[in-house]
């Protein structure tokens, strides 16, 4: 009875310690990562974002994505990426459905399900024997999707699509079967299609033709059953300037009639089509007796229901009804003013209305104002306006771009928006109550750097510590004696209870608190996107501590483009971390190349602000854009700051800060200081090398070419990476007879893969194959320390390279599938290795040792691990097919691994056997669960533990790890480690050993009397 | 300053109590000089049996180190080359054996220390001699010394020779790869200097 209640606690016991043990990978996966699913910014022609009922926002992204956002809280509810050579067109909203349109031309019909996202059809229109599409500017020009709802009880619905401006497909609805397809009779070389509408038994499709002096509209009407004209092209004697500005519209009292729009001499023209396509003899004006005053019609997506806009002359808008063929109502306060700003108009259809939208930015108030005219109904005259205004910051989002009003308005009648601004953010707003705001700009982020945090004790002194005389240290430190006790506490506590999973969950930054963690896991990311919009985020949740926009950024893009960023400072000794930031400026055609000091800690930038919109002016280096820059081996000698070199397009070197100092300094060294760039000519790629020489005031140091690789007449460069080389833990490697294999290492050298196509010229396939080349160039010299061909190259995978120390990786595809190399560089010497101490231009012959693997997935980016002292092993990080990211681990991509069987020295050095084939393990895949999209940059960094490395990967979708352990975490002890069990034990034995001690002194001298 | 307690009892000079059966009663050194010097030769005989023995027995002792080689050899091969408890224990044992037995030799070799008597000095100088007699040298034992030594040797060198086939002796270059040191290279480029920030 005893032993069975023993041996049941026992059980019990055990089952209570394995449920954590086997929770704990699931626990780490929000602890150790974030992840931030973006969709990219949003595109506005020709169908912007719709906010459709249920919540719901679609929009098709400048990313080639087809997002739906759930308008309370702005996650994405699905997204669809599609590929580069897909491009997105347009979307259509039908029920619960929505065609999208994608390809060259809308060669492609997909039909996706609002709900979930799923794909329910793909059809393309375009038969495979013609070579793609046309090219139209806009892209979206001659394509244009029309519903027809069912005829006929039972019978499905269907959609008439008009692609390439010619062809005409109808399709159903419920499966894609095609129901008819044809080109426009008549259609030729001079003739565009540009929209259709379906009305009664007829299609109407509009087109316009161009002849030499100006463009002419004419319409065609096919029979809605079978794919015949009806009639002759009916020319429409006509003039118009821009194909946008004319449009066709279906009757909605009459079944089979439809009406064409067109703007002409300041009059808005209507001319009617009947249902067998006839032309309406005469040609009227929509609004007779107001005389020449529209400049522009504005379709916002309500042409099917007779609503348009027209913009007068003054640049006030009036909201005219088609049918009636009459001016509604007016936007109050449209016309041009200098108090506000452009406006943006955006229409929405109901079920028998549309709502019009108007937002504008106030310069007296300094706030948006949103203007709302609900039509209710389009047969009625009833019109009932409202509006509101709404706080926005311009400094940090912009101007707005597009505001999606939803379908349906509040109590008040007022809309909820959802706004798209220059900076490249999508927001919500309501009447006093801005929503979120999705940051989609941080998808087109252009570089990103990690800045290390200091401990939280420096940290909080930072301030005094510069200028501190003793006696005021020791009042200081008598001072904070009060915290002693606190202090001791915590660190009783860190002591006993601390773990790895403990040390993962980190307090978050914020302004007040940016001090690093015990491990080193806490850093500050900075990232600077390409239109000019820093953010400084959390590395450990994603958050953002702040953002800062360098330039305007308006409808026609960013006046600032930001390049690149460095690390210029640490945080040691109490300074603030300081990076270095390289833009170019934009202002009319003038481009100019402009770099920035930011304090990483507040988002600062030194330097004089612009008294008119407070933003930074920055230093203005030199006309033009930059080459090439790299920091340099010198210290400001006012801010401390590492000096940044930059390649002017003349190859001369400009220093930033300025500053004689360094400038001498360069000078001294200008023999054993070298830089590249490459140029691309007619003739191909050229790689170039220089020195810096003479320096002359205000011009920079004129660049010495010291040698030059041209790359073969027709090769691609594909890929020009640098090597990594951090820190350098041993300097060989250890063979199974002890003998050294010594590293090349070689900090200069410059990993390059190119491409060169088999088939001259333009290729006929879609993804020609040709052959790849690799090469190791040493930038000092021009040398090339390594080359090798790869046969067979498929063009569409590229050449995947990266090369740390002497590892060099490069994957591609080829017929077959993907292969990956390994290849590592060792000096071929029998005695002691040299490199890196021997200069580059003593010959050091190289044994390179390859091996080619066979790898089961895509690899879309090529990353390695990094760690603080080199120690732990550098794993390859790959981004794979299926947007998962992985590492592969070292030893099977090891170039040494042994054909056959292994020798006993080969299993000396624990070597695997040679297999082609390289398995992606799963639980090598860091990002679990996640499907990081468009993931092309890989950026690392060390944490304060060797073993740990942090990775973040961006490029659409942002991910941060800072849980790779290559070699395990052999420096943290694991959870399962039983603390307090061992403090216990030493305490107890501590006790022992005290209260023993005396009793065996005690006995010991007792012996020796007796 | 030290302090020295005799506690032996002196020798009752009243011969009251009569002394066991065969003990001899302390004699002068003068008494057993005189006492000796009848027998000298007997003395020098058996001194030099003595010796002999003791020289033979120096020479087991020089070589016992090599006669359990074989032994210890079978033992290491036994064991195994891989880095274990057991074989790491022999390998100890190997090792310090021999070198605390060489540390060790003069008192391993002490109680062999022939008494050296040379005929000469025994006719020249009997004084001399009679004090030499008296003192045990360890110059007749330098051969067997220097071939246990030897023998040591040869035991470390089997301990050494486990080792290296275990791969624990730091032979090659790849060793001392770790203690490797190299300059800075000389050189600047646009790549090297991307490490700075």
């Amino acid at each position: 009875m005893k032993v069975s209640s023993w041996l049941f606690s026992l059980f019990l016991l055990c089952i209570g310690l394995l449920s954590p043990t086997l929770a704990l990978q699931a626990d780490l996966a929000g602890i150790v990562d974030w992840y931030l699913p973006l969709i990219g910014e949003p595109l506005l022609e020709p169908t912007p974002p719709l906010f459709v009922e249920s919540n719901r926002i679609i929009s098709l992204t400048k990313r080639n994505i087809l997002a739906v956002l759930n308008s309370e809280n702005g996650d994405i509810v699905w997204r669809q990426q599609f590929e580069d050579t897909d491009p997105v067109v347009s979307f259509h909203v039908k029920d619960d459905n929505i065609l999208l349109l994608s390809g060259p031309g809308g060669s492609t019909a997909r039909l996706f399900s609002l709900q979930t996202g799923s794909l329910i059809w793909e059809k393309p229109l375009i038969p495979n024997n013609q070579s793609g599409g046309i090219l139209t500017t806009p892209v979206h020009l001659g394509t244009d999707v029309s519903f027809i709802s069912s005829q006929n009880a039972g019978e499905s619905e269907s959609v008439v699509i008009l692609s390439d401006g010619k062809r005409i497909t109808k399709l159903r609805l419920d499966n894609g079967g095609q129901l008819w397809a044809t080109e426009v009779p008549g259609s030729g070389s001079t003739i565009l299609f540009k929209q259709l509408v379906w009305s009664g038994s007829s299609i109407h499709v509009l087109g316009i033709q161009n002849s030499i002096a100006s463009q002419t509209l004419l319409t065609t009407t096919l029979d809605l059953e079978l794919p015949i004209p009806k009639n002759d092209l009916g020319q429409i004697p006509s003039i118009i300037k821009l194909p946008e500005q004319a449009l066709i519209s279906p009757s909605l009292s009459k079944s089979g009639e439809a009406f064409v729009i067109w703007i002409e001499h300041g009059r808005i023209r209507i001319i009617t089509v009947n249902e067998n396509g006839l032309i309406s003899k005469e040609i009227k004006d929509l609004l007779p007796g107001k005389g020449k005053v529209y400049i522009e019609i504005i379709d916002v997506g309500t042409r099917n229901k007779g609503i348009i806009l027209g913009k007068r002359s003054d640049g006030a808008v009036d909201v005219i009804n088609i049918h009636k063929r009459e001016k509604i109502t007016e936007f109050e306060l449209s016309a041009t003013s200098s108090e506000r700003s452009e406006s943006i108009y955006s229409g929405i259809e109901t079920k028998k209305g549309v709502i019009l939208n108007r937002v504008y930015w106030s310069f007296n108030m300094a706030v948006g104002v949103s203007q709302t005219i609900n039509i209710a109904d389009v047969s009625s005259k009833d019109v009932i306006s409202s509006g509101f205004t709404f706080p926005y910051d311009t400094v940090s989002h912009g101007t707005f771009l597009h505001a999606a009003g939803s379908p349906i308005l509040n109590d008040k009648q007022l809309p909820t928006l959802i706004l798209t601004t220059s900076s490249g953010a999508i927001q919500k707003m309501e009447l006093d109550n801005p929503g979120w705001v999705r940051e989609e700009s941080l998808a087109d982020i252009k570089a990103a750097r990690f800045v290390d945090l200091g401990e939280p004790e420096t940290e909080e002194v930072r301030e005094v510590l510069a200028e501190e005389s003793f006696f005021g240290r020791l009042s200081r430190h008598l001072a904070e004696l009060k915290d002693f006790p606190k202090y001791v506490i915590r660190f009783a506590k860190r002591f006993t209870s601390a773990s790895y999973t403990s040390a993962l969950r980190v307090t978050p930054l914020n302004s007040t608190h940016l001090h690093r963690d015990q491990f080193g896991f806490q850093k500050l990311l900075i990232a600077a996107t390409a239109k000019g919009k820093l953010f400084a985020l959390d590395s450990s949740s994603g958050a953002t501590l702040w953002s800062r926009n360098l330039g305007l950024t308006s409808s026609s893009g960013s006046e600032i483009k930001i390049e690149d960023i460095w690390n210029v400072r640490d945080g040691e000794g109490g300074r603030e971390p300081m990076l270095a930031i390289l833009a170019t400026k934009t202002v009319g055609d003038a481009v100019t190349t402009v770099a920035y000091h930011l304090d990483a800690f507040t988002g600062l930038i030194s330097g004089e602000v612009d008294p008119v919109n407070h933003l930074p002016l920055g230093k203005n280096l030199f006309e033009g854009k930059y080459q090439n820059a790299f920091p340099l081996p010198f210290e400001n000698c006012g801010t401390k700051a590492t000096v940044l070199a930059v390649i002017d397009s003349t190859n001369a070197l400009h220093i930033f800060p300025p500053c004689k100092k360094v400038a001498a300094g360069i000078e001294e060294i200008s023999d054993k200081l070298f830089y590249t760039t490459q140029s691309k000519s007619i003739d191909g790629t050229l790689l170039r090398g220089f020195i810096p020489s003479a320096a002359k005031e205000g011009t920079g140091f004129k660049g010495e070419a010291v040698w030059q690789h041209p790359f073969a007449e027709g090769e691609i460069v594909l890929e020009t990476k640098s090597v990594v080389f951090d820190a350098v833990a041993s300097f060989g490697r250890v063979l199974g007879d002890k003998s050294t294999l010594y590293k090349y290492l070689n900090p200069h050298l410059q990993a390059i893969s190119t491409f060169i196509p088999s088939v001259k010229g333009v290729a006929s396939s879609s993804s020609p194959s040709g052959t790849g080349k690799i090469y190791v160039i040493d930038s000092t010299n021009g040398k090339i320390v390594y080359e090798t061909e790869i046969e067979g190259v498929i063009a569409r995978g590229g050449i995947k390279i990266g090369m740390v120390e002497n590892w060099l990786v490069f994957a591609w595809l080829d017929e077959r599938g993907w292969k990956i190399s390994s290849t590592e560089l060792f000096e071929d010497t029998l005695k002691k290795g040299v490199t890196p101490s021997q200069s580059t231009f003593e010959n050091i012959s190289i044994n390179a040792i390859t091996q080619t693997f066979i790898l089961p997935t895509e690899v879309k980016a090529l990353g390695f691990t990094t760690s603080k002292a080199g120690i732990t092993t550098k794993e390859v990080i790959v981004v794979n097919g299926k947007n998962q990211i992985a590492t592969i681990h070292r030893r099977l991509l090891d170039p040494r691994r042994p054909i056959g069987k292994p020798s006993s020295r080969d299993k000396e050095e624990m070597l695997i056997p040679y297999e082609a084939m390289v398995p992606i393990d799963p639980k090598k895949v860091i990002s679990h669960k996640y499907e990081v999209l468009g993931a092309k940059h890989l950026l690392t960094s060390a944490a304060l533990v060797e073993s740990t490395s942090l990775l973040f990967a961006y490029g659409l979708d942002l991910f941060l790890t800072r849980g790779i352990t290559p070699s395990g975490t052999f420096d943290i002890l694991s959870d399962n480690f039983n603390k307090a069990q061992l403090l216990l034990t030493l305490g107890a034995l501590s006790a022992g050993i005290l209260v023993a001690g005396p009793a065996v002194r005690r006995k010991e001298l007792r012996n020796k009397w007796y | 300053m030290m302090f020295r307690l005799d506690y032996t009892v002196p020798q009752n000079r009243n011969n009251s109590i009569p002394n066991p059966p065969g003990y001899l009663p302390p004699t002068s050194a003068k008494q057993l000089s005189k006492a000796a010097q009848p027998d000298s030769d007997a003395l020098i005989k058996q001194n030099r049996k003595s010796t002999e023995l003791k020289l033979r027995r120096a020479w087991d002792l020089a070589l016992a180190p090599a006669k359990s080689l074989p032994m210890q050899a079978i033992m290491l091969y036994f064991s195994g080359s891989g880095i274990q408890i057991f074989s790491l224990g022999m390998i100890f044992m190997l090792l310090t054996g021999p070198i605390t037995a060489v540390f060790n030799i003069f008192k391993a070799f002490e109680s062999l220390r022939p008494t050296v008597s040379t005929s000469s000095s025994f006719n020249s100088n009997r004084n001399l001699s009679e004090s030499q007699i008296a003192e045990p040298t360890y110059g007749p034992l330098a051969m067997p010394m220097i071939a246990y030594i030897a023998c040591q040797g040869l035991v470390l060198a089997l301990g050494l020779w486990k080792c290296s086939s275990m791969g624990i002796l730091p032979t090659g270059s790849g060793d001392w790869l770790h203690f490797e040191t190299r300059l800075d290279p000389p050189e600047w480029s646009s790549i090297r200097t991307l490490s700075l920030g």
